[in-house]
């Protein structure tokens, strides 16, 4: 008996099930990783009391919320690639001809802000008061948020080395207003009564994702809009 | 009345209509069929009902993605099953290795590296030898929940239906008491340094 021949977790069911005596089952009956391993798939399938500070019912009600919201939003692509941003309603709303002039409006504010970024940061807090002055290393790529009955469901790609996810919601001027921990997590769902006073979410605001490992920030996202609700 | 789709009717039914109407409420319907299975063993792992919330939901999400190109050689339980296992043991290492860090002050890459996972298989087919040749059959099971699944103690003991004052604690010492002494005997005899 070897770790190496050991029956993969998914397949125990039907070893257990094997006659006795064929290869699968005689490994089954013989190995305590395996016998360990079935013993704790069939724990998992039967129902499990849990202690009342679990308070399993409220969980039930709270995972139901979720898988609600879950089902709302645009699944990614088969591979686990992310999915594309849909097209934004402000696209699908402009006209071919405007779409140009828009276009190259934007092509100069993004060279500009090329040309900002490109300062000190001192000078760069200076003029937006902002504390934006950790480089963009590394990459977390955000899913577009789906607006949920009490507040928005935040979805981002997992980076490999990070250890933790912090959710930073910026502004209509983009300086960062608030930070939401999401531990470990690739997802949060950031509930409109967390937004501070003062901030309108219909007035436009943005957010974006850190990762972290320890103290250190090891990538962040691009800064996206937070949908109007 | 409306008839009850097994879980591999659901998979089908939402692999036919992956992002159409049927396919999402197949997988809703799938996912709430199991959520209070997938908490409860976060819960039993990590004990935190917050922890165990954000660790479930997590596993939802990855089931939900997953959902499309699940392969039938399985039972649809036992690949859930398997998907939370992992992440519960994942979100374990993890934790372990940052109250390393928080120890030594140092990063620690989780991935082992290629002499690591070899010393490690090694490791382990030592103690699967030895775990064959001194313990009895409850004593491994005992032994391997709590090393390799990494169940807490008081799990081990509902599991395998220990009414003992001392539960799966006292087959665990047992256990490592005789591992000990057998690893002791083996170093011994093979005049190790």
């Amino acid at each position: 008996m070897t770790s190496e021949s050991c029956i993969p977790v998914d397949l125990l069911a039907g070893a257990a099930e094997s006659p006795k005596g064929s290869p699968l089952r005689a490994h089954l009956d013989d190995c305590p990783r395996c016998q360990a391993q079935w013993l704790a798939l069939r724990a998992f399938v039967a129902p499990q009391p849990l202690p009342p500070q679990a308070r399993a019912s409220e969980a039930d009600a709270e995972l139901d919320r979720f898988i609600d919201e879950l089902g709302a939003e645009v699944r990614p692509a088969p591979d686990g690639a992310i999915a594309p941003f849909p097209t934004p309603w402000w696209v699908r709303w402009i006209s071919p001809g405007p779409r140009l002039v828009l276009a190259a409006s934007m092509l100069a504010v993004v060279a500009v802000g090329a040309w900002l970024l490109q300062r000190p940061v001192t000078e760069r807090a200076l003029t937006r008061g902002g504390p934006m002055g950790t480089s963009d290393s590394g990459s977390v790529i955000t899913s577009e948020p789906t607006v949920v009955a009490d507040g928005w469901l935040l979805q981002w790609s997992a980076v490999d080395e990070a250890t933790g996810y912090e959710v930073i919601l910026l502004g209509s001027d983009l300086t960062e207003r608030a930070r939401f921990n999401a531990r470990s997590a690739t997802h949060m769902t950031l509930a409109a009564s967390r937004i501070p006073k003062g901030l309108d979410p219909e007035q436009g605001l943005a957010w974006q994702v850190e990762a972290h490992r320890g103290a250190d920030i090891v990538a962040r996202s691009s800064v996206a809009e937070l949908p109007r609700r | 009345m409306e008839e009850i789709r097994s879980d591999e009717q659901l998979v089908r039914d939402l692999q036919a209509d992956p992002d159409g109407p049927a396919g999402r409420r197949a997988a809703s319907e799938l996912l709430k069929r199991w959520r209070s299975r997938v908490f409860a063993w976060c819960y039993h792992l990590v004990r935190e009902r917050e922890r165990s919330m954000e660790l479930a939901q997590d596993c939802l999400v990855s089931i939900h993605r997953a959902l499309p190109a699940f392969e039938a050689r399985a039972q649809v339980g036992s690949w859930i099953y398997t998907v939370v296992r992992n992440r519960c043991l994942s979100e374990l290492r993890r934790r372990r290795i940052e109250r390393l860090d928080d120890e030594v002050h140092e990063p620690v890459d989780g991935a082992p590296g290629p002499d690591e996972a070899w010393q490690w298989k090694s490791s382990q087919e030592q103690v699967l030898q030895l775990m064959r040749a001194h313990l009895d059959e409850r004593e491994r099971l005992a032994l391997w929940l709590r090393a390799y699944e990494e169940l807490p103690v008081e799990r081990i003991t509902e599991l395998m239906g220990l009414d003992s004052a001392s539960g799966a604690r006292g087959l665990l010492q047992t256990a490592r008491r005789k591992l000990k002494a057998a690893l002791q005997r083996r170093a011994n005899g093979e005049g190790l340094r």
